[in-house]
């Protein structure tokens, strides 16, 4: 974090002429389900219809999927294909994380307190990932062929700066991924704007009793 | 002694707290109420642990698990006790192999000694009850007299991957060197404590005239459980079911398939024990959880010189609010005899009432306190007292670090 002077200063330099170059606006999303709970980790990805003049940069660092207490840590990781991501170990025991997915197979071994070397997740896609030590742990990256996505947090809510014109959307849960979020495919965003959304399913409580319960 | 131990233990944990080891240390002291009757390990007729009052090294537990490459594990448990026979051994030591395979149902094999996982209760390190000092009755019978020295294959799905709310693993084992179990329920009857039996230890018990004699049985007052005798396979087959993480049934069916009629130079009998287990637990709330366990047993000595039913359950409660853990367990055992010897008399029956608190002071130390009531009848009793009744009670103070 010591890089961060630095890290704002290049943003606001990149930052500056996109916004020149696009008219961007905010857009505020609030996220509810069927039964009206709040849904955390639903992801909503923006593909623009038209040509940006000037497309965000690519992200600097890596993104991080860390293992805590047994937990993948985010649960959900959004990234942009061509994102690096990293994969630190702040647990005090082995790790074996895999996955089979189509959009990414590998397998890091991390040991404790350990970061391997960060993978490149090029294909957009759901990737599922494990651990074969403790079968729990469950974890995804959701690899977007979009560099506009939002996550909403514990409240439901998410917000996103937008270049104003067309998108189409599309939304995903881990519980839900049928679940629909949208009216239609695509949304006009023309100014700022905030959205409540409600699925028309129900996404299943969290199940995350994870201490003490695990094989033995 | 347990200077010694300590030392030895602390000096292991040093040099395998490396990368690939996951190593803990854990030390428990507890205060113990005075003893009216000798404990059976001095082969006095109470069911407690410990025969005298003042301060014990309950507990000394080294556990590591040492990743020897991607699919292999090495599991090892070294235990020090300051009471029994044997004060430094093996409890358990295994290899676990674990590949790493894309199907949903995934395979993975355990060789070498450890325990079926058979218990709700004893899921700290080193097959440790989580939120009691002593284990039920039944998961004490099996500490001391049940020990898988063979292989387990599994196959398992975990639902929480797959997106269904259930998930199972379907278990099988074959294994040796189990052939002396249920001489303990037989001959001493069901117990409640936390002294696990180590390898090639043995435990004594009161010395019942018939079974000692020259010229009766003239066995000795002590048994050997992780003793082959008959070389005969023994085996055990198992299911797991659970509901999300909330709720999880266990059913185990184990048969040593000794050979009745066999003993060994020490006239250590085989005893072919076979038994149903059933094990629940459910969370009620992430603080609240309930687990119990039933078993249902049958034991066979000789040509019919000995043959024992066996029944026990346990249901217990367990709730954490912040640093605190308030514990409650019920136990219930029998033992019905069926042979016709009667200068063997092995019936027995009696119920436990046990309270734990437990308070986490850091990662390092936790303290807690135990009451504990057994009460019974035990027909063999009338051999070295006025009356088959029991009942004894216990109050503990634990002190328990970890590292």
């Amino acid at each position: 974090m010591k890089n961060f002077p630095l890290l704002l200063c290049l943003l606001t330099v990149i930052y500056l002429p996109l916004s020149m170059a696009n008219d961007y606006v905010n857009l505020a999303v609030t996220i509810t389900d069927a039964d009206g709970n709040k849904v955390e980790n639903g992801v909503v990805i923006f593909t623009p219809t038209f040509n940006l003049e000037t497309p965000p940069p690519s992200p600097l660092e890596p993104a991080i999927m860390n293992q805590i207490n047994k937990q993948f840590a985010p649960h959900v990781l959004v990234v942009h294909a061509g994102t690096e991501v990293s994969f630190p170990n702040a647990d005090n025991l082995f790790h074996h994380v895999y996955s089979f997915s189509p959009a990414k197979q590998f397998e890091v071994k991390l040991y404790k307190e350990f970061t391997a070397e960060p993978l490149l997740f090029e294909q957009a896609g759901i990737v599922d990932i494990g651990c074969n030590i403790h079968d729990w742990m469950l974890g995804y990256i959701v690899v977007a062929d979009s560099p506009f996505f939002l996550k909403t947090d514990a409240d439901g809510n998410a917000q996103i700066d937008l270049a104003k014109g067309e998108y189409e959307v599309r939304f995903w849960h881990p519980s839900a991924a049928k679940a629909k979020a949208f009216d239609s495919d695509s949304i006009v965003i023309d100014s700022d704007k905030s959205l409540s959304l409600t699925l028309d399913k129900v996404v299943p409580a969290n199940d995350s009793f994870d201490d003490g319960f695990g094989d033995y | 002694m347990v200077k010694s131990i300590k030392a030895l233990l602390l000096g292991i944990v040093l040099i395998s707290k490396g990368v690939l080891a996951d190593t803990t240390l854990l030390v428990r002291s507890s205060v113990v109420t005075p003893r009216e009757n000798t404990g059976f390990q001095q082969n006095g007729v109470s069911h407690q642990r410990f025969s005298g009052n003042g301060i014990q090294l309950s507990q000394a537990v080294l556990t590591s698990d040492i990743q020897l490459s991607n699919s292999w594990q090495l599991s090892g448990v070294v235990n020090g006790y300051e009471d029994g026979e044997q004060h430094l051994g093996i409890s358990q030591l295994f290899v676990k192999y674990r590949p790493l395979v894309a199907h949903s149902i995934k395979p993975e094999v355990k060789i070498g000694a450890f325990y079926p996982a058979i218990s709700a209760e004893n899921t700290d390190i080193g097959w440790l009850a989580r939120d009691f000092i002593s284990n039920s009755a039944i998961n004490s019978w099996i500490g001391e007299e049940l020990r898988i020295g063979g292989v387990e294959a599994s196959l398992r799905r975990n639902g929480r991957q797959h997106r269904s709310d259930w998930s199972w693993k379907l278990i099988g084992s074959v294994f040796k060197g189990n052939d002396s179990t249920g001489t303990l329920l037989s001959w001493r009857g069901f117990a409640l404590h936390d002294r696990q039996s180590l390898y090639n230890e043995r435990i004594n018990f009161a010395p019942i005239p018939w079974v000692v004699d020259e010229s009766e049985l003239a066995a000795p007052p002590w048994t050997e459980p992780f003793r082959e005798i008959d070389s005969r396979l023994g085996f055990y087959l198992a299911a797991h079911l659970a509901y999300q993480r909330k709720s999880e049934l266990r059913y185990y069916y184990y048969d040593n398939r000794a050979d009745n009629t066999q003993l060994d130079i020490d006239r250590i009998y085989a005893w072919h024990t076979k038994f149903h287990s059933f094990t629940l637990r459910h969370f009620i709330s992430p603080a609240l959880s309930v687990y119990g366990q039933a078993l249902i047993g049958d034991t066979l000595m000789g040509d019919y010189v000995v043959y024992n039913d066996f029944y026990s359950a346990y249901i217990a409660a367990s709730y954490q609010r912040a640093q605190s853990r308030f514990s409650a367990r019920i136990d219930w055992y029998q033992v019905i005899d069926r042979d016709e010897i009667s200068e063997d008399p092995n019936d027995s029956r009696g119920e436990a009432f046990t309270l734990n608190y437990t308070k986490t002071l850091s990662t390092h130390l936790n303290v807690s306190a135990e009451w504990q009531i057994n009460r019974g009848r035990q027909a063999n009793l009338l051999f070295f007292q006025d009356t088959q009744d029991y009942s004894e009670r216990l109050l503990q103070f634990a002190v328990t670090f970890r590292y």
